[in-house]
Parts: C-alpha cells; sequence; structure tokens
C-alpha cells in the first residue's frame, strides 16, 4: 500500500519520532475474502482515510493486505510481500496489529496435507499454514483483530459435517487470550462482516495503540459493544409491524419477516439500524430475512434458514392478539390525524377561534 | 529464486499473489535468454468444502450457503443457486423478481469491473509502478499527450499514471467511490453485499416501490457519465503501452477457447423448465455460448449443460456411480 513505499527506511530507523504502526492482514483461514471487500466498501472512516492519516491523533501506519497491496513481487526478490510477515515473526516489526480473516481448521486431525496456508515457510520450501503463523505472531502481536463470522466464531466452514475441524480464532488461542499489550482477542462478526463496522474498529485500535483511547469496551463474545449491544429487531425498521401483530406472508411484503424465516428478535447486529453501506441496503429493513450470520451459533443454529424461528411461534400468537386490537384502536386515531381541521376553507367567515381584541 | 546450472532455468514463485481475492499462488520455471515462461502452475492454499458440508442440508437455504464461496461474487454463486432452484422445485418467479435480480446482477458487473480495472489491475498501470520497473516508458509517457485528453481531463499519459497511483491518486480514488456507489446500487436491489440478503427460490424480498428505481436509477447515471471519460482514458493508457513496448500485445494471447453459460434472463422467455432451456438459454442478456479456436461451436444451453465433465482421473471427486 502506499505507506509502505517509506515505512522500511522508518522501521529500519527505530521509528523516527512518529511510531509506525504495521498492520498485518492475514486472509489465508478458511474464508472467501468478503470481509477484506467489505473494507474497500468502508465511508466511516474509509479505508484511504485512514491510511492517508485524514483523522486527527491517527498513529502513522503501514497496511500489509493482499486485497489490494501494491506489493506484488517473487519471494525472496524485490518487493516481496510475505517478507512483511517474516520480518514480523522474526521480531522486527513493532508494534503490529494482526488481522485474521477466514476460520482457523484444525491441522491435528489428518496424516498429511494441509486445510490451509499463506505463503511458504523459506526454511523447508513447503506451505506456511495459517495456524503456524498464528503460533509464532500472536506472542509478538500487539492486537488480534477477527474479522468476520468465519474469523470470529467458525461460520460457514465450521458447520456440521465439515471436515476441516474449523473454528475460531478465541477457539484456537483461547478466549481468555491477551496480547502482550494486555488486549483481549477483537472480534467483529458479520458474514460479510459490515463495513463501516469494522473500519470503524480499525479505527479504535489504532487510536488504542497511539495511546488516544482507553481499552476497547468488548461483551462476553468479544464483540465491540457500541456495535453489537442491540438486537436486529430492536433497530429494525419493520418491527412496529410486529407490535401491530401484523405479519409478512408472502415476499416483496414490507411488513415483519418474522414468519418467513426471521431471526432478528434474537440476534445481535446493527445492520437494519445502519443500512449496509452508506445507509442503503441492509437485512429485514429491505426484505431479507435475518440469518443470524454475526452470531457464534450459525449458521446450525439457525437452519433451515427458510423456516419460521420455533420460538417466534408463541411471541407471534401473543403480538398477533394484542396487536390486532391496539392496530384497530390506532387505526381510528389514524383517520383523525389523517383529516385537516375544519376550519381551513373558503367563506364569508372565519372559523378558527380567534376573537378580535379591536 | 533458484538457478538450474544444466537448464539456465530460473525458478520464481509469487505466492500469495496481491490484488486479487482468493488465497492463490503461481509457481513458474523461467527461460530469461529465450524470454520464455516455461513451466507454470497455479495453485490455491485454502481447502473449500462446500460439496461436503452442504450434504444432507434443507435445499431451500442453499443459496444462502454457496454464496459464501466467494467474497466479491458471492451473489453470483447464490442467483446460480436460486436459479437451480426454481428448476428442481419447478417455480416460475414473477417478472418483477427476476428483473431486480437482473438489476442486481447488473450493478454487481458494475462494481466488479471498476474495482478490478482500476484498484487491483490499474496499479501496474500507475507512475509508482512504471517508474520503478520501466522508467524509460514513464520518461516517453510524461512527453506524450493523451489523445483524448478533452474527454477525461490528464494531459499526458503520465497524469494519468500518476492518477493511477494507489491511494494518493485522483483517479484510483474517485474508482474506488464509484465502486461503493454500484455497491450501493446493488444493496438497493439485493439487500447486502457479497452475500445478499434478499434473494430466494421463486422471487426475491425486496420490497418494489418507485423510490427503489429512482435511487437506481440516478446513480446508474451518474456512473454512465462516469464512464464517459473512463472508456477513452483506459483507451490512451493501452494504446500507448502497445506503442511504448513493442510485443506488449503478444502478453495474454493464446487459444481462443471460451464457455459462457449465459447471464441475465428474459423474464418474457424464462420459465426455468429444463425442456425449454434451449429457448430461454438463447434469449439470455448475455447469451451462452462455446467458442473453439475462435469459433463458436454452440450456444444452446443444453448442450453446452451435457457437455460438462468433471475428469475424474485427475480430480478429487468420486464417481457418482453406486452413491
Amino acid at each position: 500500500m502506499a505507506t509502505a513505499r517509506s515505512s522500511e527506511a522508518e522501521s529500519s530507523a527505530g521509528g523516527g519520532d512518529e511510531p509506525l504502526v504495521h498492520i498485518l492482514w492475514m486472509n489465508g483461514g478458511l474464508g472467501c475474502d468478503g470481509d477484506s471487500v467489505a473494507l474497500t466498501a468502508a465511508t466511516q472512516p474509509s479505508i484511504e482515510e485512514i491510511v492517508l492519516g485524514a483523522l486527527p491523533g491517527l498513529p502513522k501506519i503501514a497496511v500489509h493486505w493482499p486485497l489490494i497491496d501494491y506489493e506484488c513481487g517473487p519471494e525472496t526478490g524485490a518487493d516481496n510481500f510475505i517478507e512483511w510477515w517474516h520480518k514480523a515473526d522474526r521480531g522486527e516489526l513493532d508494534p503490529f496489529v494482526l488481522v485474521v480473516e477466514g476460520s482457523i481448521p484444525n491441522e491435528a486431525i489428518k496424516d498429511e496435507g494441509y486445510w490451509c496456508g499463506f505463503g511458504n515457510n523459506p526454511a523447508t520450501g513447503q506451505p506456511m499454514t495459517t495456524n503456524e503463523w498464528l503460533d509464532r505472531l500472536a506472542p509478538k502481536a500487539t492486537a488480534i483483530l477477527a474479522v468476520g463470522t468465519c474469523a470470529t466464531y467458525g461460520g460457514i466452514h465450521a458447520m456440521a459435517g465439515n471436515p476441516t475441524g474449523a473454528m475460531g480464532v478465541p477457539d484456537y488461542l483461547g478466549w481468555d487470550w491477551r496480547s502482550k499489550a494486555g488486549l483481549p482477542i477483537v472480534c467483529v462478526p458479520g458474514c460479510p462482516i459490515h463495513p463501516d463496522n469494522l473500519s470503524e474498529t480499525i479505527l479504535y485500535l489504532l487510536y488504542q495503540v497511539a495511546g488516544q483511547a482507553p481499552m476497547i469496551p468488548l461483551d462476553e463474545a468479544l464483540r465491540p459493544t457500541w456495535l453489537f449491544g442491540a438486537t436486529v429487531h430492536e433497530g429494525c425498521d419493520r418491527a412496529g409491524y410486529y407490535e401491530q401483530g401484523d405479519f409478512a406472508n408472502e415476499y416483496g411484503s414490507p411488513k415483519c419477516l418474522v414468519k418467513l424465516g426471521c431471526w432478528g428478535p434474537v440476534v445481535k447486529c446493527n445492520v437494519p439500524k445502519r443500512g449496509w453501506i452508506n445507509g442503503v441496503g441492509g437485512c429485514p429493513n429491505v426484505g431479507g430475512i435475518c440469518i443470524a450470520c454475526t452470531m457464534p451459533g450459525f449458521p446450525d443454529k439457525f437452519m433451515p434458514f427458510m423456516d419460521e424461528p420455533p420460538g417466534s411461534k408463541v411471541s407471534t400468537t401473543a403480538s398477533t392478539m394484542y396487536g390486532t386490537v391496539i392496530r384497530t384502536l390506532r387505526g381510528f386515531t389514524a383517520k383523525t390525524a389523517d383529516e385537516e381541521p375544519k376550519w381551513r376553507k373558503r367563506g364569508d367567515e372565519l372559523l378558527t377561534g380567534f376573537k378580535k381584541t379591536w | 529464486m533458484t538457478t538450474a546450472e544444466d537448464t539456465g532455468l530460473v525458478e520464481m514463485a509469487w505466492d500469495p499473489i496481491t490484488r486479487i481475492v482468493g488465497s492463490l499462488g503461481i509457481y513458474t520455471k523461467i527461460d530469461f535468454k529465450q524470454k520464455k515462461v516455461v513451466e507454470c502452475h497455479s495453485t490455491s492454499s485454502i481447502f473449500r468444502g462446500y460439496s461436503i458440508f452442504m450434504k444432507g442440508k434443507d435445499p431451500r437455504d442453499a443459496h444462502f450457503i454457496t454464496s459464501r464461496i466467494c467474497g466479491i461474487c458471492g451473489d453470483n454463486h447464490a442467483t446460480c443457486s436460486v436459479y437451480n432452484q426454481n428448476m428442481a422445485y419447478g417455480v416460475r418467479p414473477p417478472h418483477l423478481g427476476e428483473w431486480i435480480i437482473n438489476l442486481g446482477e447488473s450493478a454487481e458487473y458494475m462494481f466488479d469491473h471498476n474495482i478490478f480495472q482500476e484498484n487491483l489491475v490499474g496499479v501496474d498501470f500507475c507512475e509508482r509502478m512504471v517508474g520503478e520497473t520501466n522508467p524509460g516508458v514513464l520518461e516517453l509517457a510524461n512527453r506524450t499527450e493523451s489523445p483524448h485528453a478533452a474527454d477525461h481531463g490528464y494531459r499526458t499519459i503520465g497524469d494519468i499514471m500518476r492518477s493511477l497511483n494507489p491511494l494518493e491518486g485522483e483517479f484510483y480514488r474517485e474508482a474506488l467511490q464509484v465502486s461503493r456507489s454500484t455497491r450501493e446500487m446493488f444493496c438497493l436491489m439485493e439487500g447486502r453485499h457479497v452475500h445478499p440478503s434478499t434473494l430466494y427460490p421463486g422471487g426475491v424480498g425486496t420490497t418494489a416501490t418507485i423510490q427503489l428505481f429512482t435511487d437506481y436509477l440516478t446513480r446508474l447515471m451518474r456512473y454512465v457519465e462516469f464512464m464517459k471519460r473512463v472508456v477513452p482514458m483506459h483507451d490512451d493508457l493501452f494504446d500507448f503501452f502497445y506503442e511504448a513496448l513493442p510485443g506488449y500485445e503478444e502478453v495474454g494471447r493464446r487459444r481462443a477457447d471460451m464457455v459462457c453459460w449465459g447471464s441475465l434472463n428474459d423474464p418474457d422467455h424464462c420459465d426455468f423448465r429444463y425442456d425449454h432451456m434451449t429457448d430461454w438459454g438463447r434469449k439470455m442478456f448475455v447469451s451462452p455460448g462455446v467458442i473453439r479456436d475462435g469459433q463458436l461451436l454452440t450456444n444452446d444451453l443444453v448442450e453446452i449443460n451435457l457437455g460438462i465433465r468433471i475428469l475424474l482421473g485427475s480430480s478429487y471427486y468420486e464417481d457418482w456411480e453406486d452413491q
């Protein structure tokens, strides 16, 4: 990336006046790179604002990120992208934040081969597994950021019947793991991750590394509390239909989607409130059932996605009884509210109630 | 990089490849004297396994799962899965649902083209890259006037290259923004990018309102205005490279073997019935076809479908007989 041009000189010169924070992005887990792609969609802040230091108080950073990295040279040649990882492994990059994308397989369950790797081990010429990178770099990282549901909790690749034994970074390193700087693993789930949820968390961590922000507040599943404190339902603009017991029974309806399979009432996620990109799109707010893709129990505990969640049968029955009455009463009030006051018309008389005082 | 004394071949490897989606590597043996790549192998270093863990799952969930195969074109996988389900269940979605999918997929193509061409590939043609790898070409570019400068605003080819510098270049950043507005267009139709939320077998959940299409149309016309500058700029840049680097037109030249199963159904014709697939396949807005050595062999989707083979001898799949 752009700032990497001058970073080699700076890091070897001991950082100069301003410390340079490296971000090592490892997309070598079992994943789809959708979280990398999501970061290019972010606007609050955008990746270019983070890298070019457009926000006050940001440390200087050098991002080593396969998706859009400038460096593309051959192994052991000039502009070799993977060399930054070897530098970090040798303890030559400090501080760095390790970003992990994709779930972590279990490499211990088989006799030969590997499930996933990232570049090669120069000592052996063989692929360096993602797991080995984690083992090597975790003790040296100032912070570890797990991005997307695969890296946080295992996600799709960890569903029942998978052959890899896939898991999330906290399952692999341990839920009580702390970095050398005392930070827990920071988990930002989502399949894919919400663009601004990701860029904002990166921003927060950079401020924290620069000593400008207190410890990032995380919940019991290591999620930033301000992003994952509310449910989909609490932020959904269709929740009013639920309250009135008015449910969609077919595609394209603007009403509450619970009966079509939406898990929103029990899923921690801010997407209906935030939209997907610049406030546009989302899930139940635009007609897509919530399949709970941010949750540790995803996907197995929510399948079949296309069936009504079993628990909602009771709650929707209750809201239908209460809501039908309320909706009828509101209908009367709404009818009155929909009519102008009677005095607004042409004629010889003033009917507003105004009394002349002269 | 290692050199074998006897053959004079240099082994070179790129792993991981950057500016691409997927964990990919390229391993080559190069004869620098003859200026030939003698051997080249590509590899992917992550296991997928979708055909394994989708077994036994409710087929109505298939599109939600297959989407997760790819983080840049997940929606294409979801769309294909929805088409397959429509055929399997014998359902024909309402026309409006088909148009919404077509508009969503079209926005995806705009986004894909934009981020790939400017933010991934474009970097190979930027001032920084050309200056480091081919300083003479950059000097020539700085002296070369852009033939279409009036259309795109960059006076010299060197100015175009500077505008493509990653993150700092003006055009690179503008293209990144356009990749966002085209993704907004996508999200209007399919909810989320890259894994859609509103696609279902039998139709879409998208609430079709006048506002939805106004929001799409206004963004589309801004995109069209943007492309009126992009096309002449690309012409100028790539025409320059053909002139500045003799032989450059040979890059990528190979036998013209191509296959396409078509894209963007016409709801007036597509009924998702296999016995009509030849007809509705030909009515797709991007029609299917197989091209061998530059010759069109067929545009019949049934023929194409029946011609697909998995060569069991060189794959990890097992024969499905007795399964």
